[in-house]
């Protein structure tokens, strides 16, 4: 029986030389490439020549091409060797080569009767074959299964002879079914004539994938071609072309693989309609889902694009409301907190006026001993105390009492360094730093001074250690190079203390947060200060870096005023008078001591508990020559209304608005003439002295 | 004229006479180079050719090694043919049915006294034209007949089949010869339609109904086509000729060494036997089996093939090589028959006093080309192995049905041949 492998064998060129391995081969090759200068002669070699396209032929302008040539120039150009072709004919060109009147021949088959003849070059450098395609259900393992079988194949082709020189050969039954065309054999295969065709592999493919045919996995009449030289040829000339050519085929990129590719691969054969017909379709199909593909990526991109801008926008957005909902809710809880100390504030300062007024009246008791005057001033001091803290916590509703006037925020604190460098240690150094030309502010002076106190003494605890405090006030624009007229005046507060760490800094604003230890602040410094600068037109922003400091911003608006002289503020207490003053409180406690505290000035006073008594008592405008009046009484009448209604009747007598609340009517009852605010409680001195003031303008 | 413009015109004159000399190549393969005084004769047509015009320049190329005809298959398939191609006469219908030829472009009056055999004809279109004919007598010696009391036949008076069978047996009772008749069995290939095939047609039989060339039935498989095939077997099973395998290293000296009485041979062999018997050595015509003697013809002819752009060029080449001064040379120099009489009558052999001259009558007289029809590189096939299967001892009849049914079915398989 007859194998696959075997007839390969069979076919094939025995090996001429041995090499341990193909490597090995290689090595020798280069060496022998290298010694080897010998040529057989000084003349070009001789290189047979006759036409079997595609492998060697002449093109349109008559220069050899095809797969031999290219192979030979590569071959020959690489042992050094120059060459020639001479035209023969292909039986001439054989004798030739037998009578050693070529060097050399391409594209000869192998076969046991020449390599009598010639020396065969041993690579082969083309191998060929029959291929054999079968009908559906012909099993075709070895050649052996051609026994029994009709055989198409066609008439007088080289097919045939091979065919049946094997059959003859090797005993087979077969019958042969001949066909006048190639396309014939397959035909036979196709209608049940032949169970099997022999045919030419260029084309058996194509015609066995158009018919749907099989190709069994064995190659027929394996041919293998070669390079031949004269029987005589020198040994090493042989050598160094088996050597060269063996390097062809297993180098990449070979002038032999790039011949092989372009003359005898199959990728030349025409392709099937069906298979042209399928590639333009699934050619057009790509073009058009590419092209979809391209416009939907180019779409897809541009809704990708709006989409994160949309989500930029929205996130914007969010922020943006999450930061006004924070404001919102910063601002609702600061508003209730304010009107909750406010509204505090206001009962505790009626409370406060009557200790103090009383303790004031206790104290002018002349028979009052030592002791007992010492008691009462420690209790006029913690009244003062408390007064203090109810208008801190005024200050941080926004409701303390303002009195805003045009400053220069450098000369007021130039007023008040002295004081506060003794507020601090040794182990801190205070620095100022004002700017040249600074614009005026409209601002409360004493509570610009409170405000940066607070600010300084926070520092210091900050500061247990020691540092630097800096305090500089500089126009806004102009520290920073600006072109533009300042439109804020800045005040900085900066401290090298310990800092404030990032969760705190949210809540320092809010009355009685501390972070001191206990007994060491009240909580309500900063609060203080933030409720005086929003309540005066200003901003007030704090950063601070844990364990570097704490930098306190404040920003106050440039009025276009002037600067009015700067001076003690400190109230006279020795003026005493004898004028009508119509005194108007619902609380009896406070209307009682505010008379008496009156009353023992010299002034004539005349109560009304409330708004309505008020007027009642008024019945012509000179009846009295002053008004001091609560601002927040029961009764249809207070406020803003009970003033205005009190001057008509008095003919804008002068007029002093006392309230525990403080701002709420500023804005109204600030622009009238002869009209003076102040905030409960009120000293008595103060009270006087302002009403001294008031009745002498 | 001055220096400059004779300078001038002479330039000139270079330059059209280079232009003028150009000419068009022409390629041309051609299946009988190998033997070296047909190639030198051919060799000689061409550069005649090619210096005859300035249009057109023939360049001969060997063909590519193996079978001929595979090479120009395989050349077809890849549009590499030459423009002009060798060609043999039964094959021709078949390449032109295949697209491999296209008509040639000479005047029909150019072929005209061609003996029928040398034109290639399809669908009444010219593809071909050979230089030469082959034909097949029987050769003997005179002296052989003349001691077995066997009439001398001649063209007028052939044999019939029972005179030839009476010498077959006489000489093969004789004893002096191994076998009465070589009919040449050993050749396999064209040799069998070529030059057996006109028994079958003496008898009455055909390879293929001629008439509608759609069938061989009744004429491969007739009454007659099996007395022709029972007479085969009968010349086998009689040991009147050698044995299918028996070998036949050369068979002209078979005949002159008498290991042959007679040898069904064509006429390229004659001049050897008549150089060795001299007068003794005659060639005769085919027996009659009953339907006249008949003989086959064929010759390799000149074609241009389909993708040539030249056709007007290798037209031009073949009109040139069959003129009777080459066909006279062929003749001369291969032994072959002239096509035309005029030619015959100027040639050495097949001239009025040439050794040859009989091969002329019985070409013109008993030649019958064979089927002209793409099929007939089947046919031929099948009617060889039909012949071999016979001379084997297979049933004729059956072998002759099967023979039939292959025919036909390759007909039917290309559609009659008719489409195209």
């Amino acid at each position: 029986m007859l194998y696959k492998k075997e007839f390969f064998v069979l076919k094939q060129i025995p090996p001429r030389f041995h090499c341990a391995t193909r490597g090995l081969c290689a090595l020798l090759g280069l060496a022998l490439l290298v010694v080897l200068p010998t040529r057989l002669t000084a003349e070009p070699l001789r290189v047979g020549f006759y036409e079997n396209p595609p492998k060697i032929f002449r093109d349109a302008e008559g220069q050899p091409t095809g797969f031999w040539p290219q192979v030979t120039e590569a071959i020959l150009s690489n042992l050094g060797y120059e060459f020639e072709y001479i035209e023969c004919e292909w039986e001439a060109c054989l004798q030739m080569v037998r009578q050693g009147q070529l060097d050399l021949m391409p594209d000869v088959a192998f076969s046991e009767e020449r390599e009598k003849q010639f020396q065969y070059i041993n690579e082969a450098l083309i191998y060929s074959w029959s291929t054999i395609v079968a009908a559906e259900g012909v099993e075709i393992k070895t050649l052996a299964d051609f026994e029994g079988k009709r055989i198409a194949v066609l008439a007088n082709s080289i097919q045939e002879r091979d065919l049946s020189r094997f059959l003859r050969e090797e005993g087979l039954k077969s019958k042969l079914i001949w066909t006048s065309s190639v396309q014939g054999a397959v035909d036979a295969v196709m209608v049940g004539d032949a169970d099997l065709a022999i045919t030419n592999t260029f084309f058996a493919v194509r015609m066995a994938e158009q018919e749907g045919l099989y190709i069994p996995e064995l190659p027929f009449q394996v041919n293998s071609y070669h390079f031949i030289v004269p029987p005589d040829a020198p040994r090493n000339f042989v050598q160094a072309l088996n050597l060269e050519s063996y390097r062809q085929q297993m180098t990449f990129g070979s002038a032999f693989h790039s011949a092989e590719y372009e003359w005898i691969s199959f990728h030349q054969a025409p392709l099937p309609p069906w298979l042209v017909t399928a590639c333009l379709f699934a050619g057009a199909v790509l073009f058009v889902a590419s092209a979809l593909i391209f416009i939907l990526r180019r779409v897809v991109r541009a809704r990708t694009a709006d989409l994160a801008r949309t989500v930029e926008a929205l996130s914007s957005e969010i922020d943006l409301r999450k930061k006004a909902e924070k404001f919102a809710l910063e601002t609702q809880k600061f508003d209730a907190i304010g009107r909750l100390v406010g509204g505090v504030a206001h009962d505790f300062n009626n409370l406060l006026s009557v200790i103090m007024g009383n303790l004031e009246l206790l104290k002018e008791q002349k028979e009052l001993d030592a002791s007992s005057q010492k008691f009462a001033d420690q209790a006029l001091m913690a009244t003062k105390r408390g007064a203090k803290l109810t208008y801190d916590l005024l200050s941080f509703g926004r409701r303390a009492q303002l009195v805003p006037q045009v400053l220069r925020i450098d000369l007021v604190l130039r007023g008040i360094e002295e004081m506060l460098r003794r507020t601090l240690p040794e182990n801190i150094a205070l620095e100022f730093s004002y700017s040249p030309h600074l614009k005026a502010v409209l601002l409360d002076q004493g509570q610009l001074e409170n405000a940066v106190l607070n600010l300084v003494v926070n520092a210091r605890d900050a500061m247990p250690e020691g540092g630097r405090l800096t305090i500089t006030v500089a126009d806004h624009g102009r520290e920073t190079g600006g072109s533009a007229s300042p439109d804020r005046v800045i005040v900085t507060v900066i401290d090298t203390g310990l800092g404030i760490k990032e969760d705190a800094l949210t809540k320092v604003f809010e009355p009685f947060y501390t972070t001191k230890e206990v007994d060491k602040g009240s909580g309500m410094g900063l609060a203080m200060v933030h409720g005086f600068v929003t309540q005066s037109g200003g901003k007030i922003s704090i950063r601070s870096v844990w364990g570097q400091g704490t930098t306190v911003e404040l920003s106050f608006p440039v009025t276009q005023g002037v600067p009015e002289q700067i001076g003690d503020s400190k109230v006279s207490t020795g003026l005493l008078g004898d004028e009508r003053i119509l005194l108007v409180e619902d609380d009896e406690d406070v209307r009682t001591v505010l008379s008496q505290r009156l009353s023992a000035s010299g002034f004539l006073v005349t109560q009304a508990c409330d708004g309505a008594a008020a007027l009642e008592k008024i019945k012509a405008p000179d009846d009295f020559d002053l008004v001091v009046t609560d601002l927040t009484m029961p009764g249809a009448l207070q406020g803003v209304e009970l003033v205005q209604r009190l001057r008509e009747k008095t003919g804008a007598r002068p007029t002093v608005v006392l309230t525990g609340y403080g701002p709420d009517a500023l804005g109204s009852l600030a622009e009238l003439p002869n009209c003076l605010l102040l905030s409960k409680p009120v000293s008595g001195p103060r009270l006087i002295s302002k009403i001294r003031s008031l009745l002498d303008s | 004229m001055t220096r400059f413009g004779l300078l001038t015109l002479v330039v000139v004159t270079m330059m059209f006479g280079t232009w003028a000399r150009a000419q068009t190549e022409l390629s041309m393969w051609y299946h009988g180079s190998q033997n070296e005084t047909e190639r030198a004769l051919i060799l000689g047509i061409v550069e005649d050719f090619n210096a005859s015009q300035q249009d057109w320049k023939v360049t001969l190329k060997s063909f590519p090694e193996g079978s001929y005809n595979d090479a120009v298959v395989r050349a077809a398939q890849t549009g590499n043919l030459p423009d002009i191609i060798d060609v043999d006469a039964p094959v021709v219908a078949n390449w032109a049915w295949q697209g491999y030829l296209q008509p040639l472009n000479i005047d029909q009056s150019l072929v005209a006294d061609f003996l029928p055999s040398t034109v290639g004809r399809w669908k009444g279109e010219i593809y071909s034209v050979g230089l030469w004919e082959a034909a097949v007598a029987i050769l003997t010696r005179r002296s052989t007949l003349a001691r077995h009391g066997i009439r001398l036949p001649d063209l007028a008076q052939p044999w019939s089949a029972a005179e030839f069978e009476e010498a077959l047996v006489k000489i093969k009772a004789g004893g002096e010869f191994d076998y009465p008749l070589d009919l040449g069995t050993a050749r396999a290939g064209e040799w069998f339609p070529y030059a057996l095939s006109p028994f079958l047609q003496s008898f009455g039989g055909d390879l293929v109904d001629r008439s509608t060339y759609l069938s061989a039935k009744g004429v491969l498989n007739g009454a007659e086509a099996l007395d022709f095939g029972q007479w085969w077997q009968s010349l086998f099973d009689r040991g009147l000729v050698p044995g299918m395998d028996a070998p036949q290293p050369d068979r002209t000296m078979g005949l002159i060494d008498g290991t042959y009485a007679m040898a069904w041979n064509g006429n390229w062999t004659v001049l050897d036997f008549i150089a060795a018997h001299g007068e003794d050595a005659l060639f005769l015509p085919a027996p009659d089996f009953g339907k006249g003697s008949v003989i086959g013809a064929g010759s390799w002819q000149f074609g241009v093939s389909a993708t040539s752009k030249h056709v007007a060029g290798a037209s031009a080449f073949v009109a040139f090589a069959i003129q009777d001064r080459y066909l006279t040379a062929v003749a001369n120099e291969l032994g072959l028959i002239p096509p035309t009489l005029s030619a015959a009558r100027r040639s050495v052999n097949y001239g009025p006093d040439g050794a040859l001259s009989g091969f002329v009558d019985l070409s013109r007289k008993q030649a019958l080309v064979r089927p002209v029809s793409p099929s007939y590189v089947v046919i031929a096939k099948v009617f060889e192995r039909a012949l071999v299967e016979i001379a084997e001892g297979a049933d004729v009849k059956q072998v002759l049905d099967e023979a039939v049914w292959d025919i036909d079915r390759d007909i039917l398989r290309n559609a009659g041949y008719a489409n195209e």
